[in-house]
């Protein structure tokens, strides 16, 4: 018995695409957490925090933590628009290599907390050991899609020119096809969302992120409540790890519109989504609140 | 003695705690009062801890502000902080007080939670939300998406947040 | 239930967020207490807590809303999470308090006293009860702390929890700094308490501070340091009864993880030199 999609009705050729595409994201999703999970995390050294950092968001992520410790130690001030960074009353003694670059691009002149950021460039010594150990694809660490971005890529066009062929019949033939539109803008939208998706990690770097990120939960939790109360090296490390608005809590709440957290991180849902108290769960973490004491 | 009866003393004991009901007789009520301030200041905590954006953009105005919502609005039986918060959102808009800034953690309450009866419970189905917020103003779309969860999206995609 | 059916608890601290960090580092936690309505049993655990139960630290959930005391008939709902939560936790036990939050349709958000009534008795036992069919593992209640009493008491406070735990077979949670707390604002004889008690029925102790306001009144903010008289009645409780588990309660204004730490410390350190000493 053959089959032939072009045999199918509007409606169930409607079906038949719908289907396809979930299966195909499916398959995709499944390969690349198998091609992920076969990546060891590389050899078992002690991460600094600043490596750490880079691994989770490259740059721009070090420049920002940095510039964010360095408004912490009082190094660096910040005015009332949020953006413009000037020299503080801090000492710039036994500050981290990414903390005296970031440092001196504010002594040189650059005073625009976003551009300071945005340019940064993480110092080599802190590339070196995530390149020698084949955390990062190359040292200048730009972006390069890892193989596991192709998964799923050729049963998607194929997908697509099959929903095309079949537009075209169906326009010749006079007939509805609005939705059959609609479901192809939607895989061509995906298409290049999935092609896009490059980083600067290899997939042993992904690995080792995924693994820091799990091990360091507790330190998470913390962060969203007390950044103000971590140790320099707790900062840095959650900071790096988790964003920096993920730390810009309690004294230092006056930090965050400086820096821009992603939008679904308000609160609400504490923890992994419980009901009150606290954040629970990953995120939002709950699980707080007192009991008995009525404290005045 | 039915619990019936128990049951009203304890429902008048209550009263006079959280609104301005007189004090049982056989009561300190200077005690009572104190009492009542205590939990009023407790449940300003709660709402604060459960609801921070919204508590951080009403700045030094949210302790008035939620000391007026609370003397005219008990929390039900089977509230919680977050039902409370939520409650004193639509108070806070209903007097056009509601701070902007809170507007996208409002949001994110009404694409994961639903409230019935009085009671909040976590959604299992589908949501969408459009908003814009943010300085400068963003639009601001999420997606909530049976077993899968959430997506996020302001200028990228962002995966679940936490 | 005794007591003695329950395996050792030992060491612990009330887990919040704000402390997650400190007690993942810290390696001597026999368990940590959470608190019941800030987490849903029906989704994973957050993952601090996973990784605390896989080291092989105890989860306690304490519940602060079930109302056992309240005249209207029990939630089931909170119940019945209360219970998931306990299976999700695999929790050896959980514990609530002898006091009711809601009456009338209202919901007080706090820990009110019960009238030290035979009817009051009747009603929290039967709850007890009820709430001991649904749950799967034993349940253990508090003792609160209180600014004011009913009037027309028929017994005093020792006597009410006693007969409630004796008439229903629940375990205590025995909070000695709420105990301190009702012998500064109403009275009550410490020694005499501690001495009513069927002090093998605790299944563990909480300890915490407080601060007196302007008028002199205390107040259980476990917001502050552990007094030294709490400290006291946690070494008389050691001197008479093998103590099951020990954890300190705080919820704000938390002090840095040393300061903390040397707290924790100081508990650890006095509850084995009791043991030492009856050895």
């Amino acid at each position: 018995m053959t089959f032939n999609p072009f045999d199918l009705t509007g409606p169930e050729f409607l079906k038949f695409y719908a289907l396809c595409f979930i299966a195909i994201a499916f398959y995709r999703w499944v390969r690349r957490k198998q091609w992920l999970a076969v990546q060891g995390s590389g050899p078992r050294i002690k991460w600094l925090p600043y490596e750490v950092a880079c691994l989770a968001g490259g740059h721009l992520r070090v420049g920002e933590v940095a510039t964010a410790e360095l408004l912490r130690k009082d190094v660096l001030v910040l005015a009332g628009d949020n953006d413009t960074l000037s020299l503080g009353k801090g000492s710039p003694t036994g500050l981290e290599e990414p903390e005296l670059a970031v440092r001196a691009a504010v002594e040189a002149g650059k005073s625009s907390l976003k551009s300071v950021c945005r340019g940064f460039v993480t110092p080599p010594s802190i590339v070196s050991r995530l390149l020698k150990h084949g955390m990062v694809a190359n040292a200048d660490l730009g972006k390069e899609s890892s193989p596991d971005t192709r998964f799923g890529m050729w049963p998607l066009r194929l997908l697509l020119g099959l929903g095309v062929i079949r537009l075209v019949l169906g326009i010749s033939a006079g007939r509805p096809v609005g939705f059959l539109i609609f479901l192809c803008v939607v895989t061509l939208f995906v298409f290049f969302a999935w092609r896009g998706v490059a980083n600067h990690l290899t997939g042993t770097g992904r690995r080792l992120l995924m693994d820091r990120m799990r091990l360091n939960s507790a330190l998470r939790t913390t962060a969203k409540r007390r950044g103000d109360s971590l140790s320099h090296n707790d900062f840095v490390l959650a900071a790096g790890l988790f964003g920096v608005s993920a730390v810009l809590t309690g004294e230092l709440a006056w930090m965050s519109a400086a820096f821009t957290p992603p939008p679904g991180s308000s609160s609400n849902s504490s923890g992994s989504s419980c009901s009150s108290g606290s954040s629970c769960s990953s995120g939002s973490s709950c699980g707080g609140g007192g009991c008995g004491g009525c404290g005045g | 003695m039915s619990s019936e009866a128990l049951d009203a003393r304890q429902a008048r004991l209550l009263a006079a705690l959280v609104s301005d009901a007189a004090v049982p007789p056989g009561f300190d009520a200077a005690r009572i009062r104190a009492a009542a301030r205590g939990l009023a200041a407790k449940r300003s905590r709660a709402v604060m801890d459960a609801w921070p954006v919204l508590a951080n953009a009403l700045g030094p105005r949210y302790g008035e502000l939620f000391a007026a919502y609370g003397d005219g609005n008990v929390l039900p039986a089977t509230g919680s902080a977050l039902l409370d918060g939520a409650l004193f959102c639509d108070w806070l808009i209903g007097r056009e007080a509601f701070p902007q800034e809170a507007t996208l953690e409002r949001q994110c309450f009404k694409l994961r939670y639903t409230v019935s009866h009085s009671r909040v419970r976590a959604r299992r189905g589908f949501k969408m939300l459009v908003v814009r917020h943010g300085q400068p103003r963003k639009w601001v779309f999420a997606l909530r998406l049976p077993l899968l969860g959430e997506y996020w999206w302001q200028g990228h995609w962002w995966q679940r947040p936490e | 239930m005794s007591t003695r059916e329950l395996a050792s608890l030992g060491l612990g601290l009330g887990w919040r967020p704000e402390l997650a960090l400190m007690i993942e580092r810290r390696d001597d936690l026999g368990f940590v207490e959470i608190i019941a309505e800030g987490f849903d049993g029906r989704r994973a655990l957050l993952a601090p807590l996973q990784a605390l139960r896989e080291r092989g630290v105890q989860l306690v959930p304490h519940g602060v809303s079930l109302s056992l005391g309240g005249a209207a008939s029990l939630d089931t709902q909170r119940l019945d999470q209360l219970a998931r939560l306990a299976e999700r936790c695999e929790a050896p036990l959980v514990s609530e308090h002898l006091c009711f939050t809601r009456a009338g349709g209202m919901e007080s958000g706090h820990l009110l006293p019960l009238p030290y009534t035979r009817e009051a008795l009747d009603i929290v036992v039967a709850h007890i009860r009820q709430a001991q069919a649904i749950l799967p593992v034993p349940l253990a209640v508090e003792n609160i702390a209180s600014l004011f009493e009913w009037p027309d008491a028929e017994m005093d406070e020792a006597q009410f929890i006693t007969s409630a735990l004796e008439e229903s077979g629940a375990l205590l949670l025995l909070d000695l700094e709420n105990l301190y707390a009702n012998h500064l604002n109403l009275g009550t004889d410490m020694p005499a308490f501690l001495a009513k008690l069927p002090l093998s029925r605790v299944a563990y102790v909480h300890v915490a501070g407080g601060f007196t306001d302007a008028d002199g009144l205390y107040h259980d903010s476990h917001a502050h340091d552990v007094p030294q008289a709490v400290f006291e009645l946690l070494r008389q409780l050691c001197e008479r009864t093998q103590v099951n588990g020990v954890m300190i309660e705080r919820d704000g204004r938390f002090p840095s993880d040393t300061i903390l730490g040397a707290e924790l410390d100081a508990v650890a350190a006095l509850v084995k030199e009791c043991r030492e000493h009856e050895l």
